[in-house]
């Protein structure tokens, strides 16, 4: 398999943006996951929703709407340039928050799954044992929720890895800055590179079964429920 | 050790979930020793349990436990700083935790801790010395519940709550498991609520008993006063059935026979394995007592003693009636059919003879 220096650079962006994002939205995912999972409110369904329309929606019209937001004139824009960070599109960061938006719904089901799963019994265990409630997240929750969590990693990654249409739209084909795989790959291909196209498609052919083998086997393992009291 | 015998429980509490269901109950029990709530399916019983515990956010009133308020009207300590221990009905370990870390899961967050001498002895009383190492779901149903209890008295609570913690074991591994709480309560001086709907373990374990019935107290007292003043013989109460307490007075070596000496006179119960001048208790099911009008001779039956009637429980849609006697001031339930009933026209009052074909030694 042959990688041109460009495909090399391409790859370690990925995984930076890939890594990064994932990083990011566990830590926004799990609050809002773990809300949605045990909230009645009367606003769980419409946030739900909101925070799905990313699974649905074309990743263009995402982009655009998000190119807007933070374009000099978006909301979003105006923020960032008062507070001295400039505008984000066409920019790493700025394909972060895209990608954050965009792999949104991927972080919080199998977290909230796994909310759902885990009750409120655990917790109130917790708490007649004399646990506060930082105490019970931390050290019933969290490690009950682990599976949910880890599938949750692998999914963003893994969405985020392949994402393609968003980052056209808010990061174009900056080299080091916003030219990911899949924008090398579409290149390549535009450019008749087959053979390169042939090297870098068939690492992500590759990288996206080791993800499912990874998610199906850690599902198979786990024959008792996680997270059931026992 | 709280041994004042002045502390009390004293509960009022009010819970409307609007349309289904409201528990209104006040209740002032000592505490010290078991104290059963007792009730039908619905009659509130968990739901009391869960709102003194501070698990039922919508239920006011007040609570006291000693000279520490749990809840007032204006007030409501978190349920992690009440000192309480909970067991709950199903399982209810950690699973990402081996049973000793379980167990120090208590001991860390306890105030009161119990001493490691405690712990030994705790560990021992219930038979998990051996588990230690092991992962809740290598264990049996039996025993996740006695560590589950283990892990709640190494906390030293104030009130130690137990909701119906044999109810998800099977009959074989009920046995199994309830002497070891009778052992509890005799040895630990920690005060319990424990909620049931089994005579049999009311009656094994219980000093008083409280029952509710639609989410209000209905009696409360001795098991066998409340077995008087309630006609419960619904099949989800178990086997109905009488308290006893006595001594050992004997050993028939030659018989393989006890003698157990009670205040209306001896039972002989086969097969005990106690010490003579133990106390122990009788559980007399109702099915195991007949009656007959004149003194049985030349019968098999050892333990006969006379008494009056002194309630008749019938139900037009039932065979059976059930006979409470009073046998020198302690009351036994006899259950018998109605065709005997009405054979031997048995009404209220009358003199009779009581035969008890067995009885169960408890603690």
């Amino acid at each position: 398999m042959h990688l041109t220096e460009e495909d090399l650079q391409a790859i370690w962006l990925t995984l930076k943006l890939a890594s990064t994002v994932t990083l990011l939205l566990l830590v926004i995912a799990t609050p809002l996951a773990w809300w949605l999972g045990r909230t009645s409110s009367k606003f769980k369904a419409p946030i739900a929703a909101l925070f799905s329309l990313p699974l649905i929606l074309p990743p263009t019209v995402l982009g655009f709407y998000l190119l807007l937001a933070m374009g000099p004139n978006g909301w979003v824009g105006q923020l960032t340039q008062s507070l001295g960070i400039g505008l984000l599109p066409f920019t790493f960061w700025g394909l972060v928050v895209a990608s954050i938006v965009y792999s949104l719904p991927f972080a919080v089901y199998p977290i909230q799954n796994a909310v759902e799963q885990l009750g409120d019994r655990p917790m109130e265990v917790a708490a007649t044992l004399g646990a506060g409630p930082l105490d019970r997240f931390f050290n019933v929750a969290l490690p009950l929720l682990k599976p949910g969590i880890f599938s949750a990693a692998v999914l963003t990654f893994a969405h985020t890895v392949g994402e393609f249409g968003i980052v056209l739209m808010i990061g174009g084909n900056i080299p080091n800055e916003t030219r990911v795989i899949a924008v090398q790959m579409y290149d390549h291909v535009e450019a008749l590179e087959y053979v390169e196209a042939h090297g870098l498609a068939a690492l992500m052919l590759a990288f996206s079964f080791i993800v499912l083998l990874l998610l199906y086997g850690l599902r198979h393992k786990r024959n008792v429920p996680h997270g059931a009291m026992q | 050790m709280r041994m004042n015998h002045e502390s009390l429980l004293d509960v009022a509490l009010k819970l409307d979930r609007a349309g289904h269901f409201a528990l209104d109950v006040s209740i002032q029990t000592p505490l010290a020793g078991v104290t059963v709530l007792m009730g039908a399916s619905g009659s509130g019983k968990t739901t009391l349990l869960r709102s003194i515990a501070g698990l039922e956010k919508a239920a006011c009133g007040h609570i006291q436990v000693g000279d520490v308020c749990w809840q007032s009207s204006t007030y409501s300590l978190p349920v992690h700083k009440r000192s309480l221990a909970y067991v709950f009905q199903e399982p209810s370990l950690f699973p990402h935790l081996t049973v000793k870390q379980n167990l120090e899961f208590a001991l860390i967050r306890s105030v009161a801790k119990s001493s490691l001498d405690e712990q030994v002895h705790l560990i021992g009383l219930l038979g998990i010395e051996g588990l230690l190492e092991r992962r809740p779901e290598q264990l049996s149903g039996g025993e996740r519940q006695r560590v589950a209890i283990a892990r709640a008295i190494f906390r030293k609570p104030a009130l130690l709550m137990m909701d119906e913690p044999l109810a998800a074991l099977d009959t074989q591994r009920k046995q199994e498991v309830l002497p070891y709480i009778e052992a509890l309560a005799r040895e630990t001086d920690i005060p319990i609520l424990y909620v049931t709907h089994s005579i049999e373990e009311a009656a094994r374990i219980s000093d008083r008993v409280v029952y509710l019935q639609d989410g209000r107290v209905q009696t409360q007292g001795h098991i066998n006063e409340v077995l008087e003043r309630v006609n419960i013989t619904a099949p989800e109460f178990g086997r109905l059935g009488s308290a006893v307490s006595g001594s050992v007075s004997e050993q028939l070596e030659q018989w393989k026979l006890c003698r157990v000496t009670t205040t209306f006179g001896d039972v002989l119960i086969p097969n005990c394995n106690r010490l003579v001048g133990e106390p122990t208790k009788l559980f007399i099911q109702a099915n195991q007592v007949s009656l007959s009008l004149s003194q049985p001779v030349d019968s098999t039956l050892l333990n006969n003693y006379v008494g009056h009637i002194t309630k008749i429980t019938s139900a037009s849609e039932s065979a059976l009636a059930t006979i409470q006697v009073n046998l020198k001031g302690v009351l036994i339930l006899a259950q018998i059919t109605q065709m005997s009933l009405h054979a031997l026209q048995l009404e209220t009052g009358l003199q009779v003879w009581v035969s008890i074909k067995s009885a169960a030694l408890m603690s």
